[in-house]
């Protein structure tokens, strides 16, 4: 029928062309291609751009990891875990005197009477080293009330998650929560939300770490080698997300009413002798990670386990890294990522 | 009607004269367009390929990483009686251990019909050979310091374990593998 038409049209020595029909079918059958691949393409936008995202924390992610296993490869690492020397007063904001203050960061936050009904946080902005008590010290934040502890009461640095003898049927008080592991399950005590420290060191330049009785034991403070000197890795509140506001369940647990704090990890290191001598602070990752507000260590993935940023084992030197990002709200779709990794301590534990 | 007629012939006349697309030429532009369209979408596939395989190329590093790390800590915290050494670190990373020698990596598929991405092999055995292993781990040697490597089961008296780990896990562009050879220790 068309060919006759043209042959028609050509005998009339006219110009062939189409007809409205036949445009209108063309360009419907162009448009249904156009509109696909355009869908197609968007897909893959999309695709890579959650990819480049994830790609971009992942390599922050990693040089953390990097950075953390530089300073930790021959460091050996506290258990900041002691008891009070004298009784702490529900109200008092002076000072809190430990029996011990090995790998106790000189601020932070330290827990006393941990898994009891009188548990308590409480932070300190500084230390002294020759009488051993934190000062300046607030009391119960995060989420705790301010109770009087009797002396002898336990006092844990909160940044320390370590694995609880019982791993069978442990009774509620003993621990604060229970992690999944490359091992299976394990019961721990503490939040997890730092690690404390200590590596050789050779303030001297004389190419040895070594003194006549051992490993010579300190931190880089301020970029020098200090000994005595000790460090923390510490996790940093800079903000907050909340799931309501984001509209995403970001811990899985099936509601929108949760509130993180949004962080980065940070070195703090000190002086063990005398820390009017110098403190420093590095911050190593920049503000990703995702802790719960009042909650550090619990539960980020929906699966009904604990995940302490930080897991220690003295007895064989081994430090599980685990840390949720968050990696972009492009869009206004969320992406948490889950980071893990196990550093060994070749060195092993302080004490 | 008479008046009409004339009309309407020019009107059809005028229009016919106007130059329209050839079908070869909407057909031929068509074609152009398609091609380009799926040459942008296949290099965004590609791309987006290769950012997935560096992803799970990173994945598989850090567990590698954490698993030859956390041997390490294992060969550490075991027994340090040369009776028990060798058979504590097996009760955790050999077949019967937890995670035993099969371990899963979350984010990465295993290899079809492979029970697991990870894989843990700490030889016991002093006779046995690189060509044997496959992998270049100096074997074979003494490992339980008699002074000779005969012994084909040194799990009540080693002082040395060499350990491979493999990785092998399926990604968008086909099967991968990593290999790790790591001498535990012990203290």
């Amino acid at each position: 029928m068309m060919r006759q038409r043209l042959s028609t049209r050509a005998k009339h020595g006219l110009r062939s062309g189409f007809s409205l029909i036949e445009m209108m079918v063309a360009l419907t059958v162009v448009s249904i291609i156009l509109v696909a691949t355009a869908a197609s393409l968007q897909r893959e936008a999309d695709s890579v751009s959650d990819l480049q995202r994830i790609t971009y924390a992942e390599r922050l992610v990693q040089e953390l990891f990097t950075k953390l296993e530089q300073r930790l490869e021959f460091a050996r690492g506290f258990t900041p875990n002691t008891t009070l020397q004298t009784p702490l007063g529900s109200t008092t904001t002076g000072s809190a005197l430990l029996a011990d203050i090995s790998g106790f960061p000189h601020q932070g936050t330290f827990l006393v009477d941990p898994g009891t009904p009188s548990e308590e946080r409480v932070a300190y902005a500084d230390l002294d080293i020759g009488g051993n008590p934190l000062e300046v010290i607030t009391r119960a934040p995060r989420g705790t009330s301010g109770f009087t502890h009797p002396a002898n009461a336990a006092v844990l640095w909160e940044g320390l998650a370590v694995p609880i003898d019982d791993q069978i049927a442990p009774p509620a008080n003993a621990f604060d929560g229970q992690t999944d592991d490359l091992r299976g399950n394990v019961f721990y005590r503490g939040d997890g939300a730092g690690f404390s420290y200590q590596r050789p060191v050779d303030p001297a330049r004389t190419g040895s770490f070594m003194t006549p009785t051992g490993v010579r034991w300190g931190a880089q403070v301020g970029g020098r080698d200090v000994t005595d000197g000790a460090a923390a890795i510490t996790y940093v509140p800079v903000g907050q997300v909340t799931e309501g506001n984001l509209d995403f369940d970001i811990n899985n647990d099936g509601d929108l009413l949760d509130t993180f704090d949004l962080g980065r990890m940070t070195e703090l290191a000190w002086d063990g002798t005398d820390p009017a001598l110098g403190t420093s602070r590095t911050d190593l990752i920049a503000p990703i990670i995702l802790q719960e507000q009042n909650d550090y260590g619990s539960d980020l993935d929906g699966d009904g386990l604990q995940d302490p940023m930080f897991m220690w084992t003295p007895e064989s030197g081994r430090l599980r890294v685990r840390l949720f990002a968050l990696v972009g709200d492009l869009g206004g779709r969320e992406l948490v990522r889950r980071f893990e990794t196990v550093l060994y301590l070749r060195n092993g534990a302080a004490d | 009607m008479k008046t009409t007629r004339p009309v309407f012939r020019r009107a059809r006349n005028s229009a016919t004269k106007r130059a329209g697309f050839t079908l070869l030429e909407v057909l031929i532009t068509a074609s152009v367009l398609l091609v380009g369209l799926l040459a942008m979408t296949s290099t965004s596939v590609v791309v987006n390929s290769l950012r997935r395989n560096a992803s799970d190329q990173q994945r598989a590093q850090a567990a590698m990483q954490a698993i030859v790390e956390d041997l390490h800590a294992t060969a550490r915290e075991a027994d340090d009686d040369p009776a028990n050494w060798a058979g504590e670190v097996l009760a955790v990373y050999g077949p019967a251990g937890n995670p035993g020698n099969q371990i899963p990596v979350a984010g990465l598929d295993p290899w079809v019909g492979a029970p697991s991405v990870a894989t843990v092999t700490i030889v016991t055995d002093e006779t046995t050979t690189d060509a044997a292993l496959g992998v270049a781990l100096g074997m074979p040697r003494d490992l339980d310091g008699d002074g000779a490597a005969t012994s084909p089961n040194v799990t009540g008296s080693a002082s040395l374990l060499p350990a491979i780990v493999q990785l092998q896990w399926t990604g968008s562009t086909g099967q991968h593998q990593l290999n790790q050879v790591v001498y535990l220790l012990r203290y």
